[in-house]
């Protein structure tokens, strides 16, 4: 609701009204490189535990469809406040709506967690305890919340209650081949990568980015054809592909299907093979159908689970980069960082009904910590501890790192796949800050923090 | 003045009821009244007093559930106001029973800019003794706000310490007319009330 400002003072009343008062993204392209986890050999069957307490404590629903959730508030749903945002249906003005728009990249496309019974149990503890970057087209990852072991397997328990029952045999030679045929004929690659697979190719998957806006891709020199390509009817003869047919033209879901469509190198560490077959016949969530039978199914999952991957290349062990030497001012850190990106999950509770986003006020299952990154004050103020004292973001760690530079610096390692005991990456399930300019952050501390 | 009153009681009982995770963003460009509190806010961190009172000579309406938070920041600015402005022709005794009460509320007890605003307040009124405790245990802990902190520090302490807390005010400033150190205050008569320690754990 707007509020309003009326002119003329009545100062009268102001002595009475404080006395009473008183008694009471710039975001950023994602990173390419994505680590994996080994396919962990399955946990005994067990029943099934219901962790709806731990869906509701980490908030779940802000950002995805829970199964027997209702979905958080627009105001307190990520995804829908960006999508409202994109669709004009937020209450701002168009002008305002405009300029956001292009800021608002992540957190449009969010996979549903009605669809998680698909994975193995065992991947998907261990993701949520360290997320990695799955699904490449989206900037967003699953961000890394304060989970502990236990926590992490009660929630994998729930969303997957009918655990992997062991080992799978090998696919056949021919089944294999057969998939990368079919994989091919169908142009997967559109929207999956494959990375480390010889059907790897990111140009095609540039290529069939499409929009929800038709004009877009015709501006783009795409063309709506390809928006719409992936929903579609494939006809396979004699283990061939012989038409593919266009159906259900959403530009919308289209847009959807190809952000959310996961790296395939991760798919073996993720779903059995039988699970992987099935999903394909019939997906749920933002694949479209493929109008493939099941053999053809089977074949592709044999193929997915099976094709010879290249090791990905690890990316060197981040270091804390050497800080500037020029002189860095508050304007400069604000613009590129503050203001940029910790703005938005860090702002000053007062002007935001008193919740100043899960980094202030609490959220996701993380305490208030009381931390506004909005202002010159409000960093300089510090943040709340465990106990709830307030603590300075300079202070220096043990190896002389400020504290809030190792933030920045952990989700780098967070990002290639580990984690830094103790300190959780920022910025929460984006992309890490580059380097230089946490470089920029580093110098203005070092140069004590100048106006 | 009797619907003011009743408004702002209202206000004050409405508890916020819809959190708003993405609200500064948003509010800060489509809110009026917060536009207007935050312009406020950058006249009087730029030491532009006049101006700052020139626009704070309206009356906001806080038409929602976040009344009694931004009516308590408007309180805020009206009261750093009084303390800063050496133009100012109040003697600004109230700011400190103000951000007492702010500090003692529940969100605000932590609340480290709080914190240096009662000692600004103290050190305006004559007590300076209690200014200092306040801002010498921030500034240990590395928890100055800003760069009225330090100047009010400079107010309250001698030698190096002092001419520290200067340099430290114009590095944490673009106005460096902000950092005059305000002559001393005599504390009022009546000062029981006031000059009992109120050191809080932070």
């Amino acid at each position: 609701m707007r509020t309003s400002i009326v002119r003329s003072r009545a100062p009268r009343a102001a002595w009475l009204a404080g006395l009473l008062v008183a008694a009471a993204c710039r975001e950023r392209a994602p990173a390419p490189y994505a680590p994996e986890h080994a396919a962990a050999a399955p946990t005994p069957a067990a029943p099934r535990a219901d962790a709806s307490e731990l869906l509701a404590t980490f908030e779940c629903q802000r950002c995805h469809d829970v199964p027997g959730f209702a979905p958080a508030p627009e105001a307190k749903h990520c995804v829908a406040c960006h999508q409202a945002i994109h669709a004009g249906t937020f209450a701002a003005d168009a002008q305002t709506l405009a300029a956001w728009r292009p800021r608002i990249v992540s957190l449009r496309w969010v996979p549903t967690l009605a669809a998680a019974d698909r994975l193995r149990r065992t991947w998907l503890r261990e993701f949520l305890l360290a997320p990695h970057d799955v699904r490449p087209a989206l900037v967003a990852e699953m961000p890394r919340l304060a989970l502990s072991a236990a926590e992490a397997e009660r929630l994998a328990a729930h969303l997957v209650p009918d655990d992997d029952p062991g080992a799978e045999p090998p696919p056949a030679a021919a089944e294999i081949a057969r998939g990368e045929q079919l994989y091919r004929g169908m142009a997967c690659g559109r929207c999956h990568r494959f990375s480390g697979a010889a059907v790897d190719d990111p140009g095609l998957h540039a290529a069939g980015r499409p929009s929800a806006s038709p004009a877009g891709d015709a501006a783009r020199g795409v063309g709506e054809d390809v928006a719409t390509t992936i929903q579609r009817a494939v006809t396979v003869t004699g283990g061939e592909v012989a038409a593919v047919a266009t159906v259900g033209p959403s530009a919308a879901d289209a847009e959807a299907a190809w952000h959310l469509a996961p790296d395939l190198r991760f798919a073996r560490a993720r779903m059995t093979t039988v699970k992987l077959a099935a999903w394909i016949a019939a997906p749920r969530g933002a694949m479209p159908a493929q109008g493939i039978g099941a053999d053809e199914a089977r074949a592709l999952a044999a193929f997915v689970a099976a094709a010879p991957l290249a090791p990905l290349a690890r990316p060197p062990p981040v270091v804390r980069p050497a800080p500037l030497t020029r002189r860095v001012t508050w304007d400069e850190v604000e613009a590129r960082v503050f203001r940029a990106t910790c703005w938005h999950c860090h702002a000053a509770a007062d002007y935001a009904r008193g919740d100043g986003g899960p980094g202030n006020s609490g959220g996701f299952g993380f305490a208030a910590r009381g931390l506004d990154l909005s202002s010159y004050s409000g960093i300089a103020a510090g943040s709340l501890d465990d106990d709830g004292e307030p603590r300075s973001v300079f202070a220096p760690g043990p190896d002389g790192t400020p504290r809030l530079i190792a933030h920045l610096l952990a989700r780098h390692t967070e990002h290639a796949g580990q984690v830094v005991d103790g300190v959780r990456g920022m910025p929460l399930g984006l992309p890490p800050l580059p380097l230089h300019d946490i470089a920029l952050v580093d110098a203005w501390i070092a140069q004590g923090r100048p106006r | 003045m009797r619907a003011a009153a009743w408004f702002v009681i209202l206000g004050v009982w409405l508890v916020p009821s819809l959190a708003w995770p993405c609200g500064n963003a948003v509010h800060l460009e489509g809110d009026d009244a917060i536009k207007y509190l935050a312009k406020i806010e950058k006249l009087i961190d730029a030491g532009k007093y006049r101006q700052a009172r020139a626009a704070m000579y309206h009356e906001v309406e806080y038409g929602d559930s976040a009344s009694s938070r931004l009516a308590a920041r408007d309180k805020d600015y009206r009261a750093l106001l009084a303390i800063r402005d050496p133009r100012s022709k109040q003697r600004p005794t109230w700011t400190v029973k103000h951000f007492k009460a702010r500090a003692a509320t529940k969100a605000g007890q932590k609340d480290v800019r709080l914190r240096a605003w009662l000692a600004e307040a103290y050190a305006a009124t004559g007590y300076p003794e209690l200014a200092r405790e306040i801002l010498l245990e921030l500034r240990e802990r590395d928890l100055m706000p800003d760069a009225f902190a330090y100047v009010t520090l400079a107010a309250v302490t001698t030698g190096e310490a002092r001419a520290a807390a200067l340099t430290a005010c114009k590095s944490r400033t673009k106005h460096e007319a902000i950092c005059q150190v305000p002559p001393s205050k005599k504390p009022p008569a009546r000062t029981k009330a006031v000059a009992r320690s109120t050191r809080m754990r932070l």
